[in-house]
């Protein structure tokens, strides 16, 4: 509208708004009488003089600016503002948290200016907070860095609150900050580096933060770029309860202040703070600066609960916590490898396992941003502490139940670790320190950690080097520079074939080992210990690749080596018995299997008592053994012992304790307990998942097992999947003639025999019994099972005659194989006789 | 606020007197002195007279009267300006609080947003303020006397009388532009 014609129209409004009825529109008439458009748009304006909008009313904002106004920070409404706090004049609010209020306030002594001053809440012994903080004074005084606002003074208000003033900061809370500047992750990086190069500065004058979260890491942008200060330095320790640094409690047990950004020693009370509490802290800001989530979720201020949470879970990959939306993918794809093992190995729960200093952590940062590889590695490998991986027992057994005929078929890989491998060349080194061998010892131990040492930028293929690689490396390597040393470079295939098991690479492991063999029967003579050791080894690597009979060959001459050179109160002794064990059993020898479990464990419970680990494995061990035999209700006992002092001894995930709860899963399964069994799988599955995010055997394993127990539910398209599933984990880790790809074989038979699809059904459980005759020869029970489920299938097919003539099969192999009152023979011969029986009718 | 900072306010605010002056500039200038102040201020008004009734912007705008201007060195005149200054900061205010707020719910992707409850409720309050403000300065482009109304008395709370001085027009003016305005903003609301 043009300011002509609006002015006419606004004088016409305000003369007819007064006038009612025919008045109205007498006038109307005159003033628009030759322009029609005049009076449309003036009787469009006019109905709105009695209806305006509400939001016109008087008052009607008042409310909204309130609301406006009253988004305070923490969402808390403090006590009324008071005139003055010690010698400092009140200005306003600057915000709130749990701690207290910080207000601006103006200091006119020495200088005027104005400065934030942090009033802490009514509770805390204001003597003590005082009294710490005066003890930090020197050290405060001495930090000057601008990424740090000085904390200038404390003393305690009229009423006894104690308050301390700070350098008044501009600016918004870090997380803020990324989000509004949308910052991309390089920026969110190189500002990060500029809060750990403060953080540091601290370090080094002797002070530690202690409560480094977002709202102390305030952001602004100066002459151009974002630009970090950290508030409240020297304040957590002065308003700590107690000297010894445990968290301040209500009486209700409930935890004052922000548990997700509390370290484990700082929830468990430990009072073991150092430089490293920050590190963790800084690893939970660095999560929720790159993923906008934080590593743990708290629902609850109960300190129980926080410290149950801290001490039994490990925080998800940053990459697998981008939370849908726009860039998703891109970020999760930016953040995966280096940046999640940065942020994970600061958020470790042992101290000693973080990054040393922040120092290190913002290298790392660098190195990431400026494409060179990181020292930041997965959770399984580290370096520092000397220790090789991680324990890696990986002992997986279970009932495997084909529902059709309650056959439980025993899957077990058999536990042996790198990590033993590790602790024998440790007590091996000192056993030899005084001997010729010491400097055997010294050699692999600097082989070793120049392997493990960052190798420089030109030598890695890409930023960041795989565990794989590493060892692959390794193993040319002990070939190209240690082929004038033997003695040295068996030790080191021995290690290195551990490592390679460990892992689940059995091809790999295998080679190594038998190399290491060849060396050291050359080099030691055959009756050496380390020969024993090496076959102790190569016995469970031939036991997990399926080749039972090898495997028991090699564990029985290891054991007699052992035995003669060590005695028999040793601990690689009765690591052996465990292991051959296993493979006996999986060969289908139990009565030779159970004493040298029974052996075993007594060995460990002289060692080292009830209370270890070792004598837990043994105990499950026995368990699954019993549960084989079909003593089902001995089985869940010993694995209920076995469980609890696992859980005891492990409180995160565990190799020993993730099988443990798989054998009772599948013993319960066995007992038709199947809503209790389905938890435990899947309990064990998870333990897996976060020990092999890169795949294992024993996820095929658990995955089959879930898959079982799902099919006894009826839900047989997640038993198909979950069977499947399994099937696919197991072929590609294990090859497709290994006895376990025969048991997923013929679970996924005995699925689609009880669905009822009967071509699918038969094509797999041929299929079957060819992957059994392989794996284990024509004789064995397992074979024999799956003839039994075969004729099943075909039984049901209407073919009684094929039928019969498989069962016969499963029959003579079992009368051979298993006592007589074994359920499987028992069931076998029930199903034989109600075949019979059909038959003759029909005749 | 120090009494240094107070005085400089008050200087400015004492500029539109001379000869001249650039009044924009000056009112821009004093809006960007007083906006931050006025938040904590508002705030802290607001906490004080929670129990019992809710805040007058009137109130609120006095309060930063005492607060920024040295009232001994003003005329009645320089009063009437810095209402106006005031009624602005609060709009804007409002608008600020109003995008951040929505934008924020329409979430960036990346961070979880906290915000208070009690405002956090309805998201048609945030699109008003919105809507309001941007009708108004379509409305300022053909009537800015009685865009300028509407902003003293919505934003700033004054009454017909109050804004009469302000705008120095007779009160018979302002309830002409305040009666065309909510007929204007009327239409211009419910059509969109």
């Amino acid at each position: 509208m043009d300011p002509k014609r609006y002015t006419r129209v606004k004088e016409i409004l305000l003369a007819v708004r007064t006038l009612h009825g025919e008045a109205r529109h007498q006038y109307l008439d005159n003033a628009c009488s030759d322009d029609p458009d005049l009076r449309r748009e003036v009787e469009s304006l006019l109905p709105h003089d009695t209806t305006a909008p509400a939001i016109l009313d008087e008052g009607a904002l008042e409310e909204r600016i309130e609301g406006a106004l009253a988004h305070a920070p923490e969402g808390m409404v403090p006590p009324p503002l008071p005139d003055s706090i010690g010698p400092y004049r009140i200005l306003g609010v600057l915000g709130e948290g749990g701690m207290g209020v910080v207000y601006e306030a103006e200091q006119t002594e020495p200088i005027r200016r104005k400065v934030a001053l942090k009033l802490i809440r009514r509770g805390l012994d204001t003597d003590r907070v005082v009294a710490r903080f005066d003890t930090e004074r020197q050290a405060l005084a001495r930090m000057d860095h601008p990424g740090i606002a000085r904390v200038l003074d404390a003393g305690a208000d009229s009423s006894g609150r104690p308050f301390f003033v700070m350098e008044l900061v501009d600016g918004v809370p870090i997380t803020e900050f990324c989000r509004s500047e949308n910052l991309d992750v390089p920026a969110r990086l190189r500002l990060f580096r500029l809060v750990c190069q403060a953080v540091e500065h601290a370090h080094r004058k002797g002070i530690i933060h202690r409560d480094l979260k977002p709202s102390n890491v305030m952001v602004s942008t100066r002459e151009g770029s974002p630009s970090p200060k950290i508030i409240d330095f020297g304040i957590a320790k002065a308003t700590n309860q107690s000297s010894t640094d445990e968290p301040a409690l209500t009486q209700e047990g409930h935890l004052i202040g922000t548990p997700e950004y509390m370290s484990p020693e700082q929830a468990d009370g430990s009072g073991n703070v150092d430089t490293r509490t920050d590190v963790y802290s800084l690893g939970v800001l660095l999560f929720e600066v790159l993923t906008g989530e934080m590593p743990y979720h708290f629902d609850t201020h109960r300190y129980s609960e926080i410290q149950r949470v801290l001490r039994e879970t490990v925080p998800q990959r940053p990459s697998q916590c981008v939370p849908d939306g726009p860039g998703a993918d891109r970020l999760r794809k930016q953040l995966s490898g280096d940046l999640d093992n940065i942020v994970l190995m600061a958020l470790r729960r042992e101290a000693d396992r973080r990054y040393r200093s922040v120092e290190r952590m913002e290298d790392d940062l660098r190195r990431h941003l400026e494409g060179q590889p990181v020292t930041a590695r997965k959770d399984t490998w580290t370096y520092r502490t000397g220790k090789f991986v991680q324990r890696n027992r990986t002992g997986v057994a279970a009932g495997g139940v084909i529902a059709a005929l309650l056959i439980a078929f025993a899957f077990t890989l058999a536990r042996k670790s790198a990590e033993v491998v590790v602790e024998r060349d440790r007590a091996v080194a000192a056993e030899r320190v005084a001997s010729a061998e010491a400097e055997t010892a010294r050699q692999v131990s600097d082989f070793l950690a120049n392997l493990f040492e960052l190798s420089s930028p030109g030598e890695t293929h890409g930023n960041s080097v795989t565990a794989r690689e590493i060892l692959d490396r390794g193993a040319e390597r002990v070939d190209e520079e240690l082929a004038d040393q033997p003695v040295v470079r068996g030790h080191l295939l021995y290690t290195l074939g551990g490592v390679y098991h460990g892992l689940g690479i059995y091809d790999k492991s295998e080679e190594m080992l038998r190399n290491a063999l060849e060396l050291q029967r050359d080099e030691l003579g055959p009756r050496h210990a380390d020969v024993g050791r090496t076959l102790s080894l190569l016995c469970t690597v031939l036991h997990d690749t399926g080749e039972y009979d090898q495997s028991v060959e090699a564990g029985r001459e290891g054991l007699a080596i052992l035995r003669e050179s060590l005695g028999t109160q040793n601990r690689d002794v009765a690591l052996t018995m465990s292991g051959l064990a296993v493979s006996l059993q999986s060969s289908g020898n139990l009565e030779e299997a159970e004493p040298l479990f029974r052996e075993a464990a007594d060995i460990f419970l002289e060692l080292d008592g009830p209370e270890s680990d070792d004598f837990a494995w043994c105990t499950m061990s026995l368990g699954y053994l019993l549960h084989a035999k079909g003593d089902d209700e001995s089985a869940v006992g010993l694995y209920e012992t076995a469980l609890a002092t696992q859980r005891r001894l492990f409180p995160q995930a565990h190799p020993d304790l993730a099988a443990t709860i798989n054998h009772l899963g599948g013993v319960r399964m066995s007992l038709g307990e199947l809503d209790v069994a389905e938890p435990l799988f899947r309990e064990s599955l998870e333990m897996y998942h976060t020990l092999y995010p890169d795949g294992h055997a024993a996820l095929g394993v658990v995955l089959h097992n879930l898959g079982v127990a799902q099919q006894r539910q009826g839900r047989y398209e997640d038993a198909e999947t979950s069977l499947k599933e399994s099937l696919a984990v197991n072929r590609r880790i294990l090859g497709n003639d290994h006895p376990y790809v025969a048991f997923g074989r013929a679970s996924l038979g005995s699925l689609f025999l009880e669905a009822g699809r009967m071509q699918d059904a038969e094509r797999e459980l041929r299929e079957a019994v060819a992957t059994a005759q392989l794996a284990f020869g024509e004789d064995h029970p397992r074979t024999g099972s799956a003839w039994l489920i075969l004729g099943s299938a075909l039984r049901d097919m209407g073919r009684p005659g094929e039928a019969r003539e498989a069962w016969n099969r499963a029959l003579a192999i079992q009368s051979a194989a298993l006592p007589e009152d074994h359920p499987d023979r028992l069931a076998v011969r029930d199903s034989l006789a109600t075949l019979s029986e059909a038959i003759d009718a029909a005749h | 606020m120090s009494e240094s900072d107070r005085s400089d306010f008050t200087k400015i605010l004492l500029q539109m007197n001379d000869e001249g002056a650039d009044k924009p500039e000056i009112t821009h200038k004093l809006l960007e002195a007083m906006y931050p102040d006025l938040r904590i201020l508002a705030q802290n008004l607001m906490r004080r007279e929670r129990r019992g009734h809710t805040l007058q912007p009137t109130a609120l705008v006095h309060e930063a009267y005492v607060k920024l201007v040295d009232d001994a060195r003003v005329e009645w005149q320089d009063r009437a300006q810095f209402m106006g200054i005031a009624a602005r900061a609060m709009r804007q205010l409002l608008v600020d609080h109003a995008r951040r707020h929505s934008a924020a719910k329409r979430g960036g992707g990346l961070q979880r947003v906290t915000l208070d409850d009690s405002f956090g409720n309805d998201m048609a309050q945030e699109f008003e303020i919105m809507a309001l403000h941007d009708a108004l300065r379509k409305f300022a482009q053909m009537d800015e006397r009685a865009a300028k109304v509407v902003e003293l008395k919505v934003f700033g709370g004054l009454k017909i009388q109050e804004i009469a001085h302000v705008l120095d027009v007779s009160k018979r003016t302002v309830d002409g532009d305040w009666a065309m305005a909510r007929m204007w903003l009327g239409r211009e609301l419910r059509e969109q």
